[in-house]
């Protein structure tokens, strides 16, 4: 009956209609450097320790221990021009970062055909920076978000041509978005912001099954299901007019981690060429709506995401001259994000990746692997957000990755 | 062998088509003035063009007035057009008779007080500027004024005995706003008249009359004919149309059925009343003369937001005693208030058209806050009081906020009809209401401390 609404309920709706930062541009498909080069396309070979994350059948074909570990940095370039809304073709560009996802693997071959590993990989990550005083600040100011994936794995090898493998996988996870509160037609000294740091932990399975089906075709095909993270923590608002009621204090969601998939198929043309092509799903229709609950007023914050499933196509290979191994792949990652949903916490759109890199074996039990990714992201504009976000504009993003892996075997 | 530096080849090119991509320009055109020029810009009006805000008129609301933000896109986009406005210092006009300055402000948030805070007033700062000045809004100004009033002695308001102070310290002596206006030999000119016409009407609980519709045709056709023979047929003229007056907070923050009874308390006011009004346990409306005698209000009457708030609550009005007609507009009175805009409004239409003038429906956007507010960036502005960010604490004048949302829409049509590109205005940026926040030890210092429910009681203490 009333049509004035209490401030702190209206301040809660508008407040963080938040979107967890994470979707296709903060999965992270970069494990090993030898899978990059090839543009992931890795699945049905699955020969050094990130089969872990590609295929964990893989192992089942590795017999001697080994010991993989490496790092990718990740330079992220992204401008917005707009609001349309506001009938402009302003640039605002985001804060240029670099992040630095590790990888880490043990493969144990503990007795014939029974192959054990470990691996330690940062499957979601990544973050986005946008100038504080930009029109979007009550959308989008600062987003960062990791995850750590801890995956003991064990593969068998059935036969000569066909190894499979089951995983689980501990994931911790922390996220911390940051942006200005919309104080309705209230006029603060200072703006006021929001930051929500918050942490939390979850559990995964997976398997894989790798089949040798001649000695140039292999075909393999993996699952990892979608994690569930309990994430919990504290929200802060700065300045902090206590006026206004904002809920300071604990805070509380619950994010769900897409499952994905790879099946893939390799095939050796030569003695020393060999090309693979992956296609992965990945499960983002997990993610319909994001919900902080704040302990202080035990008040829901809801939002709508809806994301769809998508994939990935890839296509990679491997020339070897020994000792040095060229590589190339290309692959293109379809966006899960529709028009109506995109925002500046996270500005996807399809993209299109290059990928080169080179191995070298230094003796015959150790090698390194570098590898080139460039990433494009398609110039996307969008003209139909839904109401809570009206943020329209052209999204202009692409990213260089450089990856390096070392293996010893034993 | 051959295979793989194939493969080298189309990566090789692949990557360089990836790379050329990635040049980075702005997509479609880049704003500014197209074929308009704008050497000289007069905005014509009332309050609503004046900058009026919060009961007052004062510099820091006056330099958000949608013309004033006009000019600034205007010169934002390659425009070098100069925008003079009759500036308040300090906390702005006074209250009639006094050196105490009218403006509105949120006094307190424990009780909490909205009201004139006993700040001394402010004076005009440039009454000596050698030129008329390109806002020419006057606060009170009615249709009749444009054509007519030289002083406060001429003005419209001062044939019924109200002498409007402002119209002396606008024009100066230097003539009518449309005499004003001629003289700066304009190229825009922004005309948007009519509100108070039909607004004094309505918040006067129907106290005082509208201009009759006829007689608005009438007088704002003479206002368009003089306009356009005065400034040519080169120069583009934007009109405003009026919006629906009873939309406005003013009339829709105290609800009319805000009468919460338990079911004692109605049966003894049934008792105390004879039975008449029905009174039931839970919502009822209030208690209200009208025109046609003492009625319970239903939800298309409307209470004024000037009702005394302590009288409603204290005092039994509404209940033991209706609440007095100046403070309540009833279904009756709202419907000829609806009336009497739709008719200004179809001659508004009328004479753009014959007078080849921009249209710029203010009534729609105003309609379209009320039903569903508008967003924008993530934030949401409704036409609540003080929450919603568009209108000041006076419940009629738009914030800064609100100033911005008509500028944009002026800016919308002149981009649609005057072949201009002009950006909007970030509302966003633009101040709201300023609230007596303060952190709790803010800068190492302590500060006065208001509960946190403070603004829940504002919001309480308006039903």
């Amino acid at each position: 009956m009333t049509r004035v609404r209490l401030l702190g309920e209206i301040l809660l709706l508008t407040l963080i209609v938040a979107s967890v930062a994470l979707a296709g541009g903060f999965q992270l498909n970069e494990h090993g450097a030898n899978a990059m080069s090839q543009a992931g396309a890795f699945a049905a070979r699955a020969t050094d320790g990130s089969a872990i994350y590609f295929n964990p059948a893989g192992l089942g074909f590795q017999t001697t221990p080994s010991i993989m570990f490496g790092a990718t940095g990740i330079a992220f370039t992204s401008s917005f021009y707009g609001p349309l809304q506001a009938n402009t073709n302003q640039k605002y560009e985001q804060a240029k970062q670099i992040f630095t996802p590790v990888n880490g693997y043990v493969v144990y071959p503990v007795m014939d055909r029974l192959t054990i590993g470990a691996g330690v990989n940062n499957q979601y990550g990544l973050g986005t920076e946008w100038p504080s005083t930009w029109p979007g600040r009550d959308l989008a100011e600062k987003t960062d978000l990791a995850t750590w994936f801890i995956t003991p794995s064990v593969a068998y090898r059935v036969s000569d041509q066909l190894s499979i493998a089951v995983e689980g996988s501990y994931v911790a996870g922390s996220v911390k978005l940051t942006r200005g509160v919309d104080t309705r037609g209230i006029q603060t000294p200072a703006p006021v912001n929001s930051t929500l740091d918050m942490t939390g932990h979850g559990f995964a399975f997976g398997g894989g099954i790798l089949f040798k089906a001649t000695p140039e075709l292999s075909i393999g095909v993996s699952y990892r299901s979608k994690v569930k993270v309990d994430a919990s923590g504290t929200a802060t608002f700065t300045p902090d007019y206590t006026q206004l009621s904002l809920p300071q204090g604990g805070v509380t969601a619950t994010i769900t981690l897409p499952a994905t998939g790879f099946a893939g198929i390799a095939y050796r043309f030569m003695k020393n060429f060999e090309l693979e092509a992956d296609y992965q799903y990945i499960g983002w229709s997990s993610y319909q709506t994001l919900a902080f609950t704040f302990a202080a007023n035990n008040s829901v914050v809801a939002s709508a995401k809806n994301y769809s499933d998508t994939y990935i196509l890839r296509i990679g290979g491997e020339y070897t001259m020994a000792p040095w191994h060229f590589r190339a792949g290309y692959l293109y990652d379809h966006t899960p994000v529709s028009d109506a949903y995109s925002e500046p916490m996270l500005p996807d759109a399809n993209r299109n990746g290059l990928n080169v890199g080179l191995g070298y074996d230094i003796a015959t039990h150790w090698n390194v692997s570098v590898a080139y990714f460039f990433l494009k992201f398609a110039d996307r504009t969008v003209q139909t957000t839904v109401p809570a976000i009206s943020f329209d504009g052209t999204y202009h993003t692409y990213a260089n990755l450089f990856g390096a892996d070392i293996e010893f075997k034993f | 062998m051959k295979a793989s530096s194939l493969t080298v080849t189309l990566l090789a090119l692949l990557l360089a088509v990836l790379i050329g991509s990635c040049t980075d320009k702005a997509p479609g055109p880049v704003a500014g003035l197209g074929s308009l020029s704008v050497k000289s810009y007069v905005a014509i009006g009332n309050s609503l063009t004046a900058g009026y805000q919060s009961n007052g008129l004062y510099e820091s609301a006056q330099k958000y007035s949608y013309p004033n933000l006009i000019a600034g896109q205007i010169n934002a986009s390659g425009g070098t057009t100069t925008f003079v406005q009759p500036l308040w210092s300090g906390a702005g006009t006074p209250i009639a008779g006094t050196n105490i300055a009218s403006r509105y402000v949120i006094i307190s948030l424990v009780g909490p007080v909205i009201g004139p805070a006993g700040e001394p007033a402010g004076s005009p700062e440039n009454l000596t500027y050698q030129a008329p000045y390109n806002n020419l809004g006057i606060p009170g100004a009615f249709i009749y004024d444009f054509l007519n009033a030289r002083d406060s002695n001429t003005c419209y308001s001062a044939l019924g005995g109200v002498k409007n102070p402002l119209f002396t310290s606008t024009l100066r002596g230097i003539g009518t706003q449309f005499q004003q206006m001629r003289l700066l030999r304009p190229d825009l000119v922004t005309f948007w008249l009519g509100n108070n016409d039909v607004l004094g009407y309505a918040t006067s609980g129907g106290a005082v009359s509208v201009t009759a519709p006829g007689l608005f045709d009438l007088l704002y056709k003479a206002s368009m004919d003089s306009l356009r023979a005065a400034v040519g047929t080169s120069a583009s003229i934007v009109v405003a149309n009026i919006p629906d007056v009873t939309s406005i907070p003013f009339f829709n923050t105290i609800p009319s059925q805000g009468l919460v009874l338990t079911q004692a308390q109605a049966d003894g006011l049934n008792l105390a009343t004879g039975g008449v009004f029905h009174f039931v346990a839970g919502v009822n409306g209030f208690l209200a003369l009208t025109n046609s005698g003492v009625k319970k209000l239903n939800k298309n009457d409307y209470v004024l937001l000037t009702c005394p708030q302590d009288s409603l609550k204290l005092a039994g009005w509404g209940s033991q005693k209706p609440i007095p007609n100046q403070y309540v507009l009833d279904s009756a009175e709202a419907a000829m208030a609806r009336i009497t805009v739709a008719a200004y409004n179809s001659t508004i239409t009328n004479y753009a058209g014959t007078h080849n003038a921009v249209l710029v429906d203010i009534n729609s956007l105003l309609a379209r806050l009320a039903a569903s507010g508008l967003t924008y960036a993530g934030q949401e502005l409704t036409s609540d009081y003080v929450i919603g960010g568009v209108f000041s604490l006076d419940g009629v004048h738009p914030t800064s906020k609100g100033q911005g949302l008509i500028a944009n829409e002026f800016i919308r049509m002149m981009n649609s009809k005057l072949g201009t590109n002009l950006p909007y205005v970030d509302i966003g940026s633009l101040p709201g209401i300023p609230a007596p926040l303060s952190k709790y030890q803010f800068a190492g210092r302590s500060v006065p401390y208001y509960p946190p429910d403070a603004l829940r009681a504002l919001q309480i203490q308006l039903y």
